[in-house]
This record gives C-alpha cells, structure tokens and sequence, in this order.
C-alpha cells in the first residue's frame, strides 16, 4: 500500500522512474496488486513517451481485470480536459486530481 | 391481641419478602438489559445495533472513561454508517473526556471521508504523536496530504509506511491504533 501511494504521487510530480520501481515492487509483494500496478505503470510510461510499453502493460492490466478498459477511458477523457485547460468547473486539473484522490 | 399481632408480623414479613424478590427481580432486569445493551454497544456486526447498544448506556451515569468508550463506540459505528457529522460529534466528545490514538484517528478517517483534509491531518498529526510506532497512521495522513496537494510530504509519510510495514495491504484502515 505504501508502495502503491508513493507510485502516485511520484506520478503527480513526474517521477515516473520512481513511480514505475514502486510498482514494479508492489507487484513482486502482493499478486493482488498486480493489475492495478501495471495500469499505473502504464501511466508513467505514458507520461515518459514511452507508448510502446505503455500499451502492453494497459493490456496486460485490462486482460487482469476488464474493468480497467473503462477506466482507462476515463483517465484519457481527463487527461483532454486538462490538456486543453478546459477546467474552469472542476476542482483543481482532472488527471492530476485523479492521481491525488485514486481512481481506483 | 397476640394472635393480631403475629397476623401483622407475618404479614409485614410477607410483604418485606415479596418487596425483596420484587426488587431482585427488576435488579436482574435492568442487569440484563445493561448487559444487553453492553453486548450491543460493543459489538460490531450490526451498526444501527450498536448505535442502539451505546445510545443505552449513554443514558445511564457512566464514570467518565466508560462514557469515553462508549462515544468511542458509537462514534466508530456512525462512521461505519456512513454518518460523518455524528461520528464526529461522538469522537469529539470521547476526545474531550479522555484522548487517545484510536479516537483520533476514528476521527481524521470521518474528516477524510468528508474530504476535510485541513482537519484529517491534525487528528492524524495527534494519533502519530500518541503511537509514532504505527505505519497505517503514516498512510492514512499520507493519503490526506496527497488529496491535499501536499505531495513531497506525503512521499515522505508512504516512505515511513514502507520503511516500517512494506507488505501493509489494503483494508487496515482504523485497526490497530487501539492497541
């Protein structure tokens, strides 16, 4: 758990090599964790360009769980808003709202 | 007139006895339904019971560390309902008798729950100061100072939760603060 929080925040602050050996490690601890994991893993390689390798852990996350398809959605879908600063109504940015409150 | 008298007496008698057995037996009464309403109070499977449960005995005199349990126990069960202002209400009031890390605690996950992180992360701050030796508590103010925007802070606490209890998994929340 402290591992899997710690992943989101370092997200958060664009630390993503940080966030993805949080993951990494959360995963070889508990299994149950697995994909969750490799869908934040999936977002920090994103976030770094790396769409190759961002691809195959949403696939892997999603094949885990098919709940994260739609999740995943919803993290593109607030990532636009925030891209195109279009958040004159929410909170505070949409994307980095998510990583702090937990989508999942 | 001796006959009159000891008609009298046995009657005096019977009725000192039948007073006595009267008494006993609403002695038992109200024994059982405070044990009832103990049992109620503390356990913690049905949570409109236990509200019940404590609500009984708070409508007893209890000695102050009894009524601070028994805020506590409510307080934990309307937060377990969903009914944070009440839960804070009790907390609050078992706080002000007698403080300890499991109470606050209780409290900040109801200030959480209502995203009042500015009031979460006191109770949490109070908690760690009572038990520093108790990783869930570093989470749990972790979590708050995340949903607050206090990111490098809550890095810091998750490095404490991973340093002390790197395996912590999900669902710990409240439990063990009471130790």
């Amino acid at each position: 758990m402290g591992y899997y929080m710690r992943a989101r925040a370092s997200e958060l602050l664009n630390q993503n090599v940080a966030a993805i050996a949080d993951l990494n490690k959360l995963m070889s601890l508990d299994p149950k964790w697995k994909a969750v994991a490799l869908f934040y893993r999936a977002l920090a390689n994103e976030a770094q360009g790396r769409n190759d390798l961002a691809e195959s852990d949403f696939t892997s996350a999603i094949a885990l769980d098919s709940t994260l398809a739609m999740e995943r959605r919803w993290v593109e879908y607030l990532k636009s808003i925030q891209a195109d600063g279009d958040d004159a109504n929410w909170l505070g940015k949409p994307y980095d709202l998510y990583l702090r409150m937990g989508g999942l | 007139m001796v006959s009159r008298c000891t008609s009298t007496r046995r009657k005096g008698i019977a009725f000192v006895t039948y007073a006595g057995i009267l008494v006993a037996f609403c002695a038992s009464i109200t024994v059982s339904v405070v044990a009832d309403a103990v049992q109620d109070c503390q356990q913690k499977k049905d949570l409109k019971l236990q509200v019940q449960g404590c609500t009984q005995l708070l409508s007893r005199s209890l000695a102050p560390a009894g009524q601070a349990a028994v805020y506590q126990y409510r307080g934990s069960a309307y937060l377990g309902l969903g009914q944070y202002d009440s839960a804070i209400d009790d907390l609050t009031k078992s706080i002000n008798i007698q403080a300890d890390a499991l109470t606050y605690t209780l409290r900040g996950g109801a200030y959480e729950a209502k995203h009042r992180y500015d009031l979460a992360i006191p109770d949490f701050n109070a908690a760690i100061q009572l038990k520093p030796d108790l990783a869930e508590l570093y989470l749990y103010r972790g979590v708050c100072l995340l949903a607050k925007g206090d990111t490098s802070d809550s890095i810091a606490d998750f490095k404490v939760v991973i340093n002390k209890k790197p395996e912590l998994p999900d669902g710990l929340l409240h439990e063990g603060a009471g130790e």
